[in-house]
């Protein structure tokens, strides 16, 4: 448990930047310049809203009209990752299904997968795509794009629990009273302070993924309607309100709570500021192939690809890291099918459209697309056509030069106790990747920094190739 | 027949405890089984003593003196034995002393409740002083009334969101605050989402949540456990001998009684439990459109012996059921601490000390695992009165909205108003309930500022209805003060009000314009400020 009502760690008072006023902080200690941009870190006051903003910025220091003009000069082309989540746990045995294993249909009286030559996974044929995973698999033969697929991913000690599994993933170590995600860690480390579209979560509630000790990030639901606005008010009036509203959001306070609560004032106001530009921006949607169907993760999917197009002067949002929930739930623990394949179909054919969306705006170069699941389920279905928690699971790494493969590989049903045991003594597919391996693998492979700091023990981890 | 005499014995030497022995390995069967009969005797014994023991807790009416010295009821046969002196109420229990004014009335109001009515009634409640307050909160007399503006017609079990605006109207005029108050935590603690369940199962349970929050813990548990809502949200009643479904069994140790990752259980006994569960089916009627019939089947029960907590110390074996299986969490000595830690943490921010989490738990056996007892003994504390806030629940910011503006649910539009702003009732995200910690994000901000925006619908300043033509910067702050009922807001926040509210009318706004525009601007601006969203 441990569910305290407030201020964990990663809510800590945004006081340090309301103390910037008294004059342009340094680099801060520990704060490495951007990796490979030659561009020195600038700071410079907004004065009407008291903040100040740290930019990487051409050697000019920049005047504080030039606001909209400095977020746009800490954008440079940073590499984004986009973390997507099927939440609940996702059936790993029905989306890259063993039906090359004689066990399965005997675990699986209800819920196989047929074999069928032409869906057989390349790497290991003893796998099948599931028909609903079509998207995915058409991205697998897609030369365009690389994808490696990590059939049994987890950790040592598999936590059954989907809280405790899950935030294990969210905060990058097993861990359970880490309060910042590795995506936040990873942005307290490049990112800047007053830039909170850095860390994005496409969702009505932040990921835990996100949450920093220090910089902000943002979660919205849609960006098209980002403003605050209220009865009869208009031109003058409405900046005012604008204005005042940012300004009520700088105010120092040593209460954790309160100052949560402002910093987050603060970094609304901002995102406001940085979505109207997406909204103006003029571009032509390309047709990407949606599928017709209208749900959350097109919508979002749609919004954020046209978000990460957004140029101004030549500069893109500062955008590094964004977090989205695949289609519905994933704990099926009893009548999976229809569920199950409505939602796997729904998230592949989605991703599919995304990863086309990206290529036609000549945005591939820029994003990686992870996407996992707290933990796989278990071999053996249950009585209610369902099935419950398990121990590996799978992850997809999708992206424009990633090397095509299998990261681990999958080590079969035998049981616990015999050579080679593909199961454990739960009955659970053990795991043969671990995603913090992975997480260092993207950091360092695809962000370009070191995943020391970021993971905890990642020194010790062997990374696999993805690029 | 061997179990004939054994019961007679019993009869007659009620007091003394059955011995059963144990047949060695290999013995017959019918040795084992008048073995098993035995233990099952032995049970019912003690669960008889159980009972016995819990009577003078539940039917205790409230309110219920601080100390349990009620004289010993009498019969017409004269008086009942007195019982074996209960022990004294556990020390170490600190009372906060410091001054109880309008901030700290409101701070409970907030906490405890839905915000105050306006500044009259945290005057209200701090002209009692702690005590008393608390008190009124933790021990209401009869039934709850419902006060103020009634609601636009509802259907909470049928229509769209009705359901959120049913219990809204609800948080809003209930005078058993602190009811309505943990009806909430309950909801959070033991998460159903009507997602799955419906709305008619949700409402029902909603019903008991709030018909027992207030009770006793493991009444509590135990309705809740075989609670029509329950039974189809974690699988209860897929959960069959022939093919357990251990979602519930998981969940009622992991989030409800136990807590994760402290070892107070295994995966063993997720699967062991999940077999004591076994047995509930319903029926589902196309004339209702919905599971009917809820109940126990015989031959779904999975009646063999399990083993929990193996291993332990308090290693439990026997042929248990589903009430057996709650109070076998109950009574797992990781039980105590998870409940007194979690309920504390719904009202205050800090963890408690070590002495006091240690005299919270001895409350809570002491009671009879009372839910009032607890959660008044962590109103009175200290840490409560002079810790950091907390950031209020967005149902609670919005039944506290329309509180403090005087104001009823009179439109429906508050169920589409909720998702965005992190909660919309009996919907929580997944079975843990709302991350309370992570209230607040950019998102969920925005949220807010649409839930102020609906309390203002309807009575939003406009140039025609808002007088004050010769109306002050300084009086224009006051009077959008006045229309939330006079909160209490920090001199940095009122000046950075202060310092909109001074600005020139802008060229080609209207006077009147202007100061409609100003008003509405305050109004929003001060309930969505940062200052009103912590308690």
């Amino acid at each position: 448990m441990g569910a305290h009502r407030c201020c964990s760690d990663w809510t800590r008072s945004h006081g340090g930047v309301a103390r910037a006023g008294d004059g342009l902080p340094a680099i801060e200690p520990g704060m490495p310049a951007p990796a490979g941009t030659g561009l020195t870190r600038r700071s410079l006051m907004l004065r009407g809203a008291g903040l100040a903003l740290s930019v990487y910025g051409a050697g000019k220091l920049l005047a504080p009209e030039a606001f909209e003009a400095a977020i746009a000069e800490a954008a440079g082309d940073h590499r984004v990752v986009v973390s997507m989540f099927m939440d609940g746990g996702a059936d790993n045995f029905s989306i890259l299904a063993p039906a090359g294993h004689s066990r399965y249909p005997t675990l699986r009286p209800t819920l196989a997968v047929a074999d069928d030559a032409a869906r057989r996974f390349g790497p290991d044929p003893s796998l099948v795509w599931s028909p609903d995973a079509e998207g995915i698999r058409q991205l697998w033969d897609d030369p365009s794009c690389g994808v490696a697929v990590a059939p049994a991913i987890g950790y040592p000690g598999a936590n059954q629990s989907h809280f405790t599994s899950r935030h294990y993933w969210e905060v990058g170590a097993l861990d359970p009273t880490g309060s910042t995600g590795w995506l936040g860690r990873y942005l307290d480390r490049v990112g800047a302070p007053d830039v909170p579209i850095q860390g994005l979560s496409f969702s009505g509630l932040l990921s835990p993924a996100l949450a920093t000790a220090a910089n902000p990030v943002a979660a919205t639901d849609s960006i098209g309607s980002y403003d605050f606005q209220t009865f009869g008010t208009w031109g003058t009036m409405q900046t005012r309100l604008r204005d005042t509203h940012r300004q009520l959001g700088a105010v120092a306070t040593a209460d954790p709570a309160l100052a949560y609560a402002r910093k987050i004032q603060a970094s609304s106001a901002q995102l406001r500021s940085d979505l109207s530009s997406a909204t103006t921006a003029p571009a032509t949607d390309p047709a990407a192939g949606y599928p017709a169907a209208s749900s959350t993760l097109k919508s979002r999917l749609q919004s954020l690809a046209k978000l990460l197009h957004v140029n101004t002067s030549g500069n893109y949002l500062p955008i590094r890291a964004v977090t989205v929930d695949a289609a519905g739930g994933w704990d099926t623990h009893s009548g999976q099918a229809g569920d199950f394949a409505r939602n796997l179909s729904t998230t592949c054919l989605n991703l599919q459209a995304f990863w086309n969306d990206l290529r036609l705006r000549g945005l591939d170069d820029r994003v990686l697309i992870v996407m996992w699941t707290e933990f796989g389920r278990r071999p053996e279905e249950n009585g209610s056509q369902g099935t419950d928690h398990g121990a590996a699971g799978t992850a997809f790494v999708i992206g424009k030069n990633v090397q095509q493969g299998m990261i681990g590989e999958f080590p079969g049903l035998t049981d616990y106790g015999t050579v080679g045991a593909g199961l454990d003594q739960d009955g659970n597919l053990r795991a043969t990747a671990d995603f913090r391996a992975l997480y260092s693998s993207i950091l360092e492979q695809w962000l370009q920094t070191d995943a020391a700091g970021i993971i905890p023990g990642a020194g010790a981890l062997p990374r696999p190739a993805l690029l | 027949m061997a179990a004939g005499t054994t019961s007679g014995k019993t009869r007659k030497k009620a007091t003394k405890k059955v011995a059963c022995k144990k047949p060695s390995r290999g013995a017959s069967k019918k040795k084992v089984s008048a073995y098993k009969k035995c233990l099952a005797k032995q049970r019912q014994q003690a669960n008889a003593k159980k009972k016995q023991k819990k009577t003078p807790v539940a039917t205790t009416p409230a309110p219920r003196p601080l100390s349990p010295a009620a004289p010993p009821p009498t019969t017409p046969d004269g008086p009942i034995p007195t019982p074996p002196p209960k022990p004294p109420r556990p020390a170490g229990l600190e009372v906060y002393e410091g001054p109880f004014g309008t901030a700290q009335a409101e701070r409970l109001l907030w906490r405890a409740g839905f915000g105050p009515k306006g500044r009259a009634d945290a005057d209200r409640l701090a002209a009692m002083g702690l005590e008393a307050a608390v008190q009124s909160l933790t021990r209401p007399q009869g039934a709850a009334t419902l006060v103020g503006p009634a609601p636009v017609a509802l259907a909470p079990r049928d229509a769209w969101s009705h359901d959120h605006c049913w219990w809204l109207d609800r948080m809003v005029r209930s005078d058993q605050q602190l009811v309505e108050r943990l009806t909430l935590v309950f909801h959070d603690w033991f998460a159903t989402s009507a997602d799955k369940v419906g709305q008619w199962l949700a409402i029902d349970q909603n019903e008991l949540l709030r018909r027992r929050a207030l009770g006793s813990f493991r009444d509590l548990a135990v309705q809740l456990t075989v609670d029509p809502a329950m039974l189809v949200w974690l699988d209860g009643i897929e959960n069959r001998r022939f093919s357990p479904n251990e979602n519930y069994a998981r969940e009622l140790m992991e989030l409800f009684t136990l807590g994760a990752d402290r070892g107070a259980y295994t995966e063993a006994d997720v699967r062991e439990l999940a077999r004591c569960l076994t047995g509930w089916r319903a029926d589902w009627s196309d004339a209702d459109g919905r599971l009917v019939n809820f109940r126990l089947h015989a031959n779904w029960q999975d009646k063999g012996t399990k083993t929990l907590w193996a291993g332990k110390a308090y290693q439990r074996r026997g042929n248990f059921d589903w009430q057996a299986a709650v109070d076998l969490c109950l009574e797992n000595p990781y039980h105590r601490s998870f409940f007194v830690l979690k309920l504390w943490s719904y009202f205050v921010p800090t963890p408690p000390s070590a002495q006091t989490q240690t005299a919270l738990e001895s409350l809570y056996e002491w009671s009879g695992r009372s839910i009032a007892d607890v959660v008044e003994a962590i109103l009175l504390h200290p840490d409560f009165h002079t810790g950091p806030s907390m950031v209020k629940p967005p149902a609670v910011l919005s039944a506290g909205l329309l509180r403090a503006a005087g104001r009823g649910v009179t439109t429906t539009n508050w169920g589409w108003r909720a998702d965005p702003s992190g909660q919309r009732l009996f919907f929580p995200p997944n079975v843990s309930g709302w991350k309370d910690q992570s209230w607040l994000d950019t998102s969920t901000h925005l949220g807010r500022w649409g839930l102020v925006y609906e309390a203002m619908n309807g009575v939003a300043a406009t140039s025609g209805s808002y007088s004050g033509s010769t109306e002050t910067p300084a009086e224009a702050v006051a009077a959008a003060l006045r229309f939330w009922g006079d909160p209490t807001i920090g001199a940095d926040t009122l000046g950075v009000l202060r310092a909109y509210a001074d600005q020139a009318r802008p060229s080609g706004v209207g006077s009147a314009d202007f100061r409609a525009m100003r008003q509405n601007g305050l109004r929003h601006l001060l309930a969505s400020s940062p200052d009103f969203q912590v308690c």
